[in-house]
């Protein structure tokens, strides 16, 4: 099992279909991934989190975000434009995790400022290496500091 | 009619006109020489004979002045002197007259004055017997004198009627030349008449076919204007005529039509053209129309919108050939227009469809897929909790009883992990579907390329890719030549490794396997074969072959989807060629597909493409 990692970030997952979202936190869980994962289950959601008007200040320096393409109000790729335009959230990571595997979308997020793309594997053991390598990728991570 | 040298049929024309005018002068001079030529010999002819009469007369005076004298001097009678005193004072002009008259015959001068001579001399004699006979009465003139006058009388007589001999024989040789003039003549005459009627003859049949030629071809001229006008209004296409030094724009009854117009209610100019285009459309149009007035495009095609009377807009595509002067410079671009905008719209719908198929592929392989990560994922958390079921479980096994944990243990271990099987292997399959229905949406935007191949390295390739299970099945496999072609290798390299992959995978098990594979090549295309020993293909399979999802039926131990030909069949579809096969059950099939020849790419490579980008 992966230690935790001694300045912790906290992971923002965005996830509208509930199944995934708790698929995603107990592989994290069971390879060893303890940090804080908040939840957000709609496109709307994710906007109001990141840049609602009473949110407090979030240390965006020590997040990463893990964001599904096919959300059914607001798609990953607008939350995602949205994430690498504003100033204070540009520096995030973003992970995209979706089940996506066409060309064209991979191109459109990279071309967004996306950090990492991956495809949720249908079959249960890659999915969950899949997972496995997200968190062994969240553990070496370092997240930009903003606050120089 | 064909005529060289740039000659038509004007000059033609002008040419038998002036043949015709020199022949008729030329005619008319002739006949007016052989006119004159006549005429003179009858002026001639009419000379000889005044000149024979005034002989004659003149003979006649000589005879009465003689007659007279003798009268005279037998009778005495002075009424004999007046005829001759009469008689001798006009002889002498009478024959000046004839000389007058005889003044171009040279030798006819020197004659008349011997005859002159004469006659003097005659008057002379006559004079003197007439003094004899006045001065000393009758008989003073002896017979001898008498004599002497008859004598001298005769010998006048005689050169006189010897003149007048010779003029009638120099007459009768006119009169033979005459006779043969007037032959000539009427020959001459004959002979025009026949070269002038043979001329005007042959001038009229000339000009009368020329006619006639000129009609066909006004006719076929009209014929092919009948045509034209049955093939335009047939078609409804509009027609155009841009006249760049006028700056006029003649537009036909059906260009103005297709706008809504009737003939008489729309005067165009070139502006009014442009500015009933579509305001979208104006910049671009007048770019397509530049290139190719500056000629930097064979062909004119343009498609733009032009606003209709009625308010919308129609898709109009517009072709065209352009006039230039010797400057480069154009005069004039004539063409037609054609409604497209049925076509355009059936463009759209099929873009629609195009795009509702893409959107139906990506929410079947995406949308589809997420429900079956929670399948399979949950399942497998299922398993995981009832391994830790069982775990929490085992200790209290005792306390359950014998029977209950027995029971416990078949759900646990048997009747949940087989439940979880099946629904694996069912989100399994889902899974592959739509990872096929997928694949073969793809096709359709993979982009070919067209490079020079060895298909023999393709071929070699995919055979070292399924090595194993050629070596394993002991498959003999024997190739021919193959070609070197302009293709795209790996869609060459997909199909020949499907190809190859179902002649191993479906062998006769009970006997040595044998792939033969080939290629030939025909005027337009490369065929290629694959033949196998296998199980064949049984007739009634023959469609399902290609179909996705759908297998033969005798192969249902060997794993497979039903795509590998599906996926094949599209590819060479794609690549404008073909796929089709011959089998019999038990013995083997063949597979041939073709694939079109194509030239190399060459370095006008980067011209094509920019051509292809700017349309």
């Amino acid at each position: 099992m992966i230690s935790q990692f001694e300045d912790p970030f906290s992971i923002v997952l965005v996830e509208d279909d509930a199944g995934h979202a708790s698929l995603i936190k107990r592989n994290l869980k069971r390879v060893g991934v303890q940090n804080p994962i908040e939840h957000l289950s709609s496109g709307a959601a994710a906007l109001e989190y990141f840049f609602g008007a009473d949110q407090p200040d979030r240390p965006y320096d020590r997040m990463v975000a893990v964001l599904d393409l096919n959300l059914p109000d607001i798609d990953g790729f607008e939350i995602l434009r949205h994430l690498k335009a504003n100033e204070a959230t540009r520096r995030m990571p973003v992970v995209i995790l979706t089940t996506t595997d066409a060309p064209r979308d991979i191109d459109r997020c990279y071309a967004l400022g996306c950090n990492v793309f991956m495809t949720k594997p249908v079959g249960y053991d890659e999915f969950s290496e899949a997972i496995r390598k997200l968190g062994l990728m969240m553990t070496v991570v370092r997240v930009p500091h903003i606050h120089d | 009619m064909w005529l060289p040298w740039g000659i038509n049929v004007k000059h033609l024309y002008l040419a038998f006109f002036s043949i015709v005018s020199i022949a008729l002068c030329s005619f008319t001079m002739i006949i007016y020489n052989q006119y004159r030529t006549v005429e003179e010999l009858n002026a001639y002819t009419i000379r000889q004979y005044e000149a024979i009469r005034q002989t004659r007369l003149i003979l006649l005076d000589l005879v009465d002045m003689e007659t007279g004298v003798r009268g005279y001097v037998i009778s005495a009678d002075p009424k004999f002197l007046e005829t001759y005193a009469k008689v001798s004072g006009q002889v002498r002009a009478e024959l000046f007259g004839l000389r007058n008259a005889t003044y171009n015959d040279g030798a006819f001068f020197a004659e008349t004055n011997i005859w002159l001579d004469r006659i003097e001399d005659l008057q002379k004699l006559l004079n003197t017997q007439v003094a004899a006979v006045q001065a000393h009465g009758r008989g003073a003139v002896s017979v001898a004198d008498l004599e002497v006058q008859r004598q001298r009388m005769d010998a006048l007589r005689e050169l006189m009627d010897k003149s007048v001999k010779a003029r009638l024989v120099d007459l009768e040789k006119h009169i033979k030349d005459v006779d043969s003039q007037k032959a000539n003549f009427i020959y001459i005459l004959i002979i025009g008449s026949i070269l002038g009627i043979g001329i005007v003859l042959a001038g009229t049949v000339t000009i009368i076919k020329l006619e006639s030629e000129n009609e066909t071809i006004e006719d076929e001229n009209r014929k092919a204007e009948a045509r034209f006008r049955m093939v335009m209004n047939g078609i409804n296409d509009g027609l155009y005529e841009l006249n760049f030094i006028t700056e006029t724009f003649f537009a036909s009854k059906e260009f103005k039509a297709m706008l809504g117009y009737e003939d008489h209610e729309l005067e165009l100019t070139p502006e009014g053209v442009i500015a009933m285009i579509h305001p979208d459309d104006v910049a671009q149009m007048l770019e397509i129309r530049r290139q190719y007035i500056m000629r930097q495009t064979p062909l004119y095609n343009n498609i733009f919108r032009m606003r209709h009377r009625d308010g919308t807009w129609r898709w109009v595509m517009s072709r065209g050939v352009g006039v230039w002067d010797k400057f480069g410079q154009i005069r004039t671009l004539i063409g037609t227009h054609t409604d497209i905008t049925e076509q355009k719209q059936r463009e759209e719908e099929f873009k629609q469809l195009h795009a509702d198929m893409e959107a139906f592929t990506y929410i079947t392989s995406h949308d589809m897929r997420s429900p079956l990560v929670n399948l399979k994922g949950f399942s497998h958390e299922l398993s995981l909790a009832v391994d830790e079921l069982n775990q929490i479980l085992e200790p209290a096994s005792d306390k359950l009883g014998e029977k209950t944990w027995a029971r416990l243990q078949t759900v646990l271990k048997l009747d949940i992990p087989e439940a979880l099987g099946f629904i694996g292997n069912a989100v399994d399959r889902m899974d592959t579907l739509t990872t096929a229905i997928l694949d073969l949406s793809r096709i359709g935007k993979y982009v070919y390329r067209e490079e020079l191949v060895s298909s023999r390295a393709i071929l070699d390739k995919c055979l070292g890719a399924q090595s194993y299970e050629i070596t394993a099945k002991a498959v003999e496999v024997v190739i021919g030549d193959m070609p070197d072609l302009v293709t795209d290798p790996l869609a060459l390299e997909q199909i020949f490794s499907n190809l190859l992959d179902n002649a191993v995978k479906y062998l006769q098990p009970d006997r040595p396997g044998h792939i033969e594979i080939s290629a030939q090549e025909t005027a337009r295309d490369y065929i290629f074969s694959v033949r196998d020993n296998g199980r064949g293909i049984e007739p009634e399979d023959s469609q399902k072959v290609f179909h996705i999802f759908r297998r033969a039926r005798n192969t249902g131990d060997v794993r497979g989807l039903g795509l590998g030909m599906a996926f094949v069949k599209a590819t060479l579809r794609k690549m404008s060629g073909a796929i089709w096969f011959e089998s019999n059950v038990g013995i083997g099939t063949t597979f041939h597909f073709s694939l079109p020849r194509k030239v190399p790419p060459a370095a006008s490579n980067d011209t094509a493409e920019t051509r292809a980008l700017a349309s």
